[in-house]
């Protein structure tokens, strides 16, 4: 279903998810784990960590449907009225 | 040369970024007090469990990152 990536691009890809996977983790334990009373994440603390990531990946894949489809929208639009 | 000096290297960075991460995130739920220059016993105790309880998220987040992965068609 994918075209084969060079190996360049597919680093810079892994790179990407990398760093999307970092700041998901940071983003998600500041929002969902408040108190610092014990060692051990709380159920709660759990399901949100959980609920979190999940909900902000399908966010950014959202986001890049989005805008790829506004910018094709755009690219009509300047295609339309040189 | 080193053959395993690129593999050591990008370890390294991944630690220090880690580190650096964890510094940002737990400073700031841990260390509100600019009266005294010296960290609390409180402040101490509040800093290690905060990166206790990061290891612990970060371990869960990777297994739910991997699943998300195996559920996307190839």
């Amino acid at each position: 279903m994918q075209a084969p990536l060079d190996p360049r691009m597919q680093r810079m890809v892994m790179k990407q998810e990398l760093k999307l996977y970092n700041d998901l983790l940071n983003s998600c334990f500041k929002d969902c784990v408040r108190s610092l009373n014990n060692t051990k994440l709380y159920k709660e603390e759990c399901v949100c960590l959980e609920n979190c990531f999940k909900k902000s990946m399908s966010s950014y894949m959202k986001i890049g449907e989005a805008f790829a489809y506004a910018s094709m929208v755009k690219g009509q639009a300047s295609q339309a009225n040189p | 040369m080193d053959p395993f000096g690129g593999a050591a290297m990008q370890f390294t960075k991944l630690i220090q970024r880690q580190v650096r991460d964890l510094h940002k995130i737990c400073r700031r739920k841990c260390v509100a007090r600019y009266d005294i220059e010296a960290l609390s016993k409180s402040e101490e105790n509040c800093i290690d469990r905060c990166v206790f309880k990061y290891n612990e998220a970060n371990e869960m987040l990777s297994k739910v990152m991997q699943e998300e992965y195996q559920k996307v068609p190839k």
